[in-house]
């Protein structure tokens, strides 16, 4: 069993899940051009779902304080099952992390980087996430706070000085949008970048005093991070309106057209930089929670050894997927968000009920016994 | 380990500087001005692109250098573009192009199949403007102003400065784009042309607007329909409204402006309502001898109602003439009310162009300047 030793605060994790949640703003053109002007209204009821779909994860944390997700498997569904659920949680934590390095080097090959093949992008990104990986979470979330102060601060620059291109006659009327629309609007925002705080549940022993408000923790991280991708989808929408569902990058053509007199034009390279932050400490994020994952799965007490490997298929395997970026935007919008939810909602919610039912059969025997 | 981390240290040095693929300036063709064409053939297109030479360094008495000009023909732009590359030795750059002039015999063929293009490409800008060139966009490109040489900086001063109507510098590839996919709305984009004054200086000029419906121009507006057409959409025009009857003529200067437009639809009638509210600052006042201070400014009042009057409802006429709904009325219904624009949008033109209109004008003249009432009133009486 992985030895987990209490090296972050509870603030390092806030900080971490806002993170986490905001580097996902890439993603919004996955919802955006279903939802349309209701988009912002689908992030705030997907952010009002998840506060309700999250409450097994947070009992699930609040229970096995010292023990990751894998070992919570392992405990309720015993030593085999627990290892095929643990595979699905791999399989699946493998997937994010190469998807998401994936998106990273072609957000850079489309926009600064044209030139450079994403091969050589992602190689050096990797190294560097495997590194940081070996040094341990404390280093990988030490700059999670500051990550997301720079992201906040860039967002709010960037809402004032496009003010004037906004039109928030773009959001009107409100609400028309066929419900099975809206519904799938915001199970891709539910899934793609709420849901997939399921890789906390393995760093969960890491930090100090989780045990205590774990659920404010949990909700204020992801309300921050959420406000930040809402902020985005605000922003698109007002300056783009229907325009907006044509751009893979709504976000970085809207701050293309930014210019303040003849001074301070090209500000999308604050865009783009602040993007490479947050991707960069979401995929050393995954990269770590994959690592130790394998480690748990494969038994291997220090997984320092295997982060480089971790690292290196990784950087294969997003390689090879979806090399179409369209037929990657449909798997986002269609299937993603079904599996999505039977992985990040579904399983721990049965993890906690066999768990809930487990513990009342024990205490029933006990005390007929 | 530290021999490790040296080879590191070198290799992304040598592989992360970022030069590798470096060009240096005198290597680029910038793009100034893009211009598009109509072809010999009707499924063909010229593009005209104006580049400045930065290799050369040459300068004329005004301190800019002299632009050149490229052209070349192809089914699309990057057809033509693949055909300029053979024959240019530098490599084109369109990240600093400010303009995008079309020609009017292609804006009448259409320009929708070729606004891909501009949207695509990773160098090329939303925020860029797109014109009509009255005659054809290399007539345009290659008119060198007293003011200005490279005539794409020209044109994009002179939509952006307020002098010109400035509510062209509005329009641009986004608005098209947006009002293109609208289901109702039509785009617009102004139209450019290049004269000889009577001092014989080639000048720039705004000479209305261009209406455009599935991608093709369809029709215009002449200079003061424009205005009408600003005054409805919310931008003013900045600059001084000239009023004019028999009897004298004054200057008024827009202190203040709002519009709002509204529409619904009742008893099968698509209604349409502009409302105007503005306020006016007297720039200069000549004749109007039978006038008195007193009550000049109802008089002047009345006359700059009645020319708003006319420059707008000839704006909307137009436009229903045109069957084509310039000014946003269907999104007005459409954001109003869903389920009555469902009513009309199947056969939205027809309905539109067989619309009534109501304007609601509330104008006053807040400030006289300097001096009160016509100075010729004040002779009279000293």
């Amino acid at each position: 069993m992985l030895k987990q030793s209490r090296t972050i605060s509870k603030m390092q994790m806030l900080f971490s899940i806002a993170c986490f949640i905001q580097a996902s703003m890439l993603l919004t053109s996955f919802f955006t051009p279903v939802g349309g002007s209701s988009s912002w209204l689908a992030v705030i009821s997907s952010y009002l779902v998840f506060a309700v779909f999250t409450i097994p994860l947070i009992m699930l944390i609040k229970n096995f304080p010292d023990k990751n997700l894998f070992q919570i498997n392992a405990i309720v569904f015993g030593k085999v099952g627990g290892k095929i659920v643990s595979a699905i949680y791999l399989i699946f934590f493998w997937t994010l992390s190469s998807l998401n390095t994936k998106d990273i080097g072609v957000f850079l090959q489309q926009t600064v980087m044209t030139k450079t093949p994403t091969y050589v992008t992602i190689f050096f990104l990797m190294f560097l996430c495997a590194w940081a990986t070996r040094k341990g979470l404390s280093v990988v979330t030490r700059y999670a706070s500051f990550f997301f102060g720079v992201s906040m601060i860039i967002m709010i620059f960037s809402f004032i000085f496009s003010y004037n291109l906004m039109d928030f006659s773009y959001f009107l009327p409100i609400l028309d949008i066929e419900p099975i629309r809206f519904i799938q609007t915001t199970n891709v925002s539910l899934n793609i970048p709420l849901g997939e705080i399921i890789f906390f549940l393995m760093i969960h022993p890491e930090v100090r005093d989780i045990n205590k408000n774990s659920g404010k923790v949990v909700y204020i991280g992801s309300f921050m991070g959420m406000l930040n991708i809402l902020l985005v989808v605000i922003h698109d929408t007002a300056i783009l309106g229907e325009a907006g569902k044509l751009f893979t990058i709504p976000t970085f053509e809207t701050l293309r057209m930014i210019s303040i007199g003849d001074v301070l034009s090209r500000v999308e390279i604050l865009f783009a930089i602040m993007l490479m932050l947050l991707l960069f400490f979401k995929i050393s994020f995954m990269v770590y929670v994959t690592t130790i994952s394998i480690a748990e799965i494969l038994e291997i007490k220090d997984y320092r050894r295997i982060a480089f490997i971790t690292a290196a298929l990784v950087y294969i395997s997003s390689y090879i997927q979806f090399n179409d970026s369209y037929i990657h935007a449909e798997f986002g919008i269609t299937v993603a968000p079904l599996i999505w939810t039977f992985i990040e909602f579904f399983l721990p919610f049965l993890t906690l009920m066999i768990f809930i039912v487990k513990q009342k059969y024990k205490k029933g025997s006990e005390q007929t016994a | 380990m530290k021999i490790f981390r040296v080879i590191l240290i070198f290799t992304m040095a040598l592989f992360l500087a970022g030069c590798w693929d470096s060009k240096e300036v005198g290597d680029l063709a910038i793009v100034t001005g893009m211009g598009i064409d109509a072809g010999a053939e009707k499924d063909e297109i010229k593009l005209v692109l104006q580049v400045g030479d930065m290799s050369k360094g040459q300068k004329d008495s005004q301190g800019e250098t002299e632009p050149i000009i490229l052209d070349s023909t192809g089914v699309n732009i990057q057809a033509a573009i693949e055909s300029l590359k053979i024959q240019s030795t530098r490599s084109l750059y369109f990240s600093h192009n400010q303009v995008i002039l079309i020609g009017e015999e292609q804006a009448r063929r259409g320009i929708a199949c070729f606004l891909d293009w501009f949207v695509r490409n990773e160098n090329t800008r939303m925020e860029v403007p797109l014109i009509v060139a009255k005659q054809d966009a290399k007539a345009v490109l290659q008119t060198k102003t007293t003011q200005n040489n490279i005539s794409a900086f020209a044109v994009k001063s002179m939509l952006d400065n307020d002098v010109a109507p400035s509510f062209y510098s509005k329009i641009n590839l986004l608005s098209f784009l947006s009002t293109h996919i609208n289901k109702t709305t039509c785009p617009i984009a102004p139209i450019v042309v290049s004269k000889i004054d009577s001092d014989k200086n080639t000048i720039l000029e705004i000479e209305g607007t261009a209406i455009f419906k599935e991608g093709k121009m369809i029709g215009e507006l002449g200079i003061h329909q424009t205005e009408g057409l600003m005054w409805i959409l919310g931008q003013s025009p900045k600059r001084n409204i000239i009023v004019k009857n028999d009897d004298g003529n004054a200057a008024l200067a827009i202190v203040s402006s709002q519009s709002s437009i509204s529409s619904d639809y009742i008893d099968g009638e698509f209604i349409n309502e502009v409302n105007i509210k503005a306020t006016f600052r007297i720039s200069e006042l000549a004749g109007f001898k039978d006038k008195h201070s007193d009550n000049i400014i109802p008089f002047i009042n009345d006359l700059l109602k009645d020319d708003m009057y006319t420059k707008i409802g000839s704006a909307i006429q137009s436009s229903k003439n045109y069957k084509s709904d310039i000014f946003g009325f269907g999104s007005a219904l459409y954001k109003k009310s869903p389920e009555k624009f469902e009513q009309i949008v199947e056969n939205f033109d027809e309905i539109y162009s067989k619309s009534p209109y109501r304007i609601n004008l509330e104008v006053e003249v807040l400030d006289t300047g300097k001096i009160n009432g016509i100075l010729t009133d004040h002779q009279n009486k000293g």
